[in-house]
């Protein structure tokens, strides 16, 4: 079947209605422009965002508290499948929450290919005093050689620094939202009370900003402090972080390294889950109000088309009497249709291209050095630029279905008539 | 067998909410190859409504329409419309020429529509036919660029593109001036005598009509009268 003069005929449709069509194709191209922007900017962030979390954050993150096969195998149980009583083994609360002799765990850890760096951590809530606020604070203990590979604490140091702080075991790193909070500066001192009355008395040697808040909210000190704060022996430790390789691995060493401990272990993914969904959620709804956008433009692309059959009827029942089939006539203006879409999606998908290009030399405005990247990061994806074009294109398609069956539904007989 | 064989048709005109009006009442009569018809009649008689129904445009109400042998009364829209596009040509009092397409792509357009031709193909059938009727030179006009005569001269080209079985006309001349009815007239007489075209035009100029081999006067729905043209002139 030769269907190549259909186009033509479209085609000249089309022109003969240059300004309307030029109207017509230059909504669909915004509104595709529009969400071509939207998902790269929406993408852009969540991967910049990912970026920044995983560049301050431990991969992995390895705690004391069981998996739930281990935890609900009870002892008694199992030596006593029939026993009517069973005795629930709650341990004594201060051992709760600790993971004693972690070097074993760091040394089942350490036997696992893809493991990078294994940090010990003693996470300690306390009061912190000194400043011109006594306020609580939260605190992690860490070894700070092993710490800084995770957290990269030397880059993010604003004041003060990072060498200061490995020397002197009885300093304190703090983030800045936290020393803001305190009313402390480097150099300061701060005594740091814990709930069961240990006292250690610091000195404030640098301030961090890493960009994700709850680090910014607290503070660093060496581990020991944190294990007397927290009345623990030198071979207890709240929990581990680790770094992997390949992060593309992660869930794989994570599932590998709670199978060998019985532990609980969770990958960055699950330990920002919520702000990860958060993401996600704003950008589809960012997304949803833009195809509202392209729908609109359906609706120009249906005003065009039925100016076009209410315009053209002479000629479309002129084409009817020579031969044209109402299935062809059909055909006829869902190609016009097509082509207005396929016109609105590729001037779309160019401007949304230079616009995005455009927007990603936009420098990342306030504290920059925090961030991995220095301008707004626009994820260009070609598959969210199909989708869009062929939705789009689908959108015209649906729009032109209207007209095209009036058009069809033309009688040329009624149309003769009234001329004659 | 004659090419166009009409017995007891009927068209009534269906209005919602009104009792069918009669159109053409229980015509019979029939159209033989080759020969050059003329439908007269006052305004409002059914002449052109009995043009439509030959020319498969419309379905008659009840009745036998024989095409070829074959009856139009039973074929759906589709099977119409292929007929049309194979052994009928219109022309129409207006031109009814694609205005934005030049006076060749017109005259192709019936060839395409058959979806059997190539572009090229078709290209090369439409010129032939355009030089046919004297318009060799205005293969690229658009119809705004053609006098009139010229328009009517393109639109029976794109009616004769397809070689037709007959060609109809809706008062063909009814727009033009006393030149071009004259060229028109002579065009299809030549087409008539020459190739042996089938003929059929409804006319409301006596001049033609009286020229027409054929006369078939329609008055209220009925034939007033059918006479060969010796017939007619002896009247």
């Amino acid at each position: 079947m030769r269907i190549g003069y259909l186009f033509t005929i479209a085609f000249r449709h089309l022109l003969g209605q240059r300004r309307q069509t030029t109207l017509t194709v230059a909504g669909v191209a915004v509104g595709v422009a529009v969400l071509l922007v939207i998902s790269s900017l929406m993408n852009g962030l969540l991967v910049s965002f990912t970026e920044t979390i995983v560049d301050a954050s431990p991969h992995l993150t390895m705690t004391s508290e069981k998996t739930q096969k281990e935890s609900q195998t009870n002892l008694v149980e199992k030596a006593w499948p029939q026993a009517l009583i069973a005795l629930t083994d709650r341990g004594e609360p201060t051992e709760q929450g600790y993971m004693r002799a972690y070097s074993e765990r760091e040394r089942q850890a350490r036997d696992l290919p893809g493991i990078d760096v294994i940090s010990p951590y003693v996470t300690s809530q306390v009061i912190a005093a000194g400043g011109a606020e006594t306020k609580p604070l939260l605190l992690s203990g860490i070894i700070p050689d092993r710490e800084e590979q995770i957290v990269k604490l030397t880059r993010r140091i604003k004041d003060g620094s990072f060498e200061a702080f490995r020397a002197n075991s009885l300093s304190i790193l703090l983030g800045s939202a936290a020393a803001k909070d305190l009313d402390v500066t480097t150099g300061d001192r701060l005594r740091l009370i814990s709930p069961s009355g240990r006292v250690i008395s610091t000195r404030v040697v640098g301030i961090y900003t890493t960009g994700v808040k709850v680090l910014d909210e607290k503070g660093y000190v060496h581990l020991r402090q944190a294990q007397i704060l927290e009345e623990l022996d030198s071979g207890s430790i709240s929990g581990l972080n680790f770094t992997v390789k390949d992060l593309d691995n992660v869930d794989e060493l994570s599932a590998a390294l709670s199978g060998r401990t019985g532990l609980k272990v969770s990958t960055w993914r699950e330990t920002n889950a919520n702000i990860i969904s958060l993401f996600k959620t704003i950008g589809t709804i960012a997304r949803l109000l833009v195809v509202f956008t392209i729908v609109v433009a359906g609706f120009g692309v249906a005003n065009v088309l039925i100016t076009v059959v209410l315009g053209k009827s002479r000629d479309i029942s002129l084409l009817r009497t020579i031969g044209f089939t109402r299935a062809r006539i059909l055909t006829l203006f869902l190609v016009e249709g097509g082509l207005l879409g396929l016109a609105g999606a590729l001037g779309g998908a160019l401007l949304g291209f230079v616009v995005t290009t455009l927007l990603s030399f936009v420098p990342v405005a306030g504290e920059s050095d925090y961030s991995v990247r220095k301008t707004l990061y626009m994820d260009q994806n070609p598959d969210t630029y199909w989708m869009t074009a062929i939705f789009a294109l689908v959108i015209c398609l649906i729009a032109s279905v209207g007209p095209a069956r009036r058009a069809s539904r033309l009688r040329p007989i009624d149309v003769l008539r009234g001329e004659t | 067998m004659s090419l166009i064989s009409v017995r007891q048709m009927s068209k009534d005109l269906l209005l919602p909410g009104a009792p069918p009006a009669p159109i053409l009442k229980d015509l019979t009569f029939e159209i033989d190859a080759g020969e050059f018809v003329a439908i007269t009649g006052p305004s409002g008689s059914g002449k052109s409504t009995l043009l439509y129904l030959l020319g498969g445009l419309d379905h008659p109400t009840r009745g036998e329409l024989l095409f070829d042998g074959e009856d139009l009364s039973k074929m759906s829209d589709d099977e119409l419309t292929r007929k049309r596009n194979r052994q009928i040509g219109f022309v129409y009092q207006f031109h009814y020429l694609l205005p934005e397409f030049s006076s060749l792509e017109n005259v192709m357009m019936p060839l395409l529509a058959s979806e059997t031709m190539s572009h090229k193909e078709a290209a090369a059938r439409a010129k032939e036919v355009l030089e046919a009727v004297g318009l060799g030179d205005r293969l690229g006009h658009l119809p705004k660029q053609l006098s009139g005569g010229q328009q009517q001269r393109v639109s029976i080209a794109r009616a004769l593109a397809n070689q037709p079985r007959v060609l109809f006309g809706d008062e063909p001349t009814g727009n033009l001036d006393t030149a071009n009815t004259q060229s028109v007239y002579e065009l299809f007489r030549d087409l008539n005598r020459r190739l042996g075209q089938t003929i059929v035009i409804v006319t409301h100029d006596d001049e033609i009509a009286s020229k027409a081999d054929r006369q078939i006067q329609v008055v209220d729905g009925v034939i007033a009268f059918d006479k060969r043209r010796d017939e007619v002139a002896s009247r």
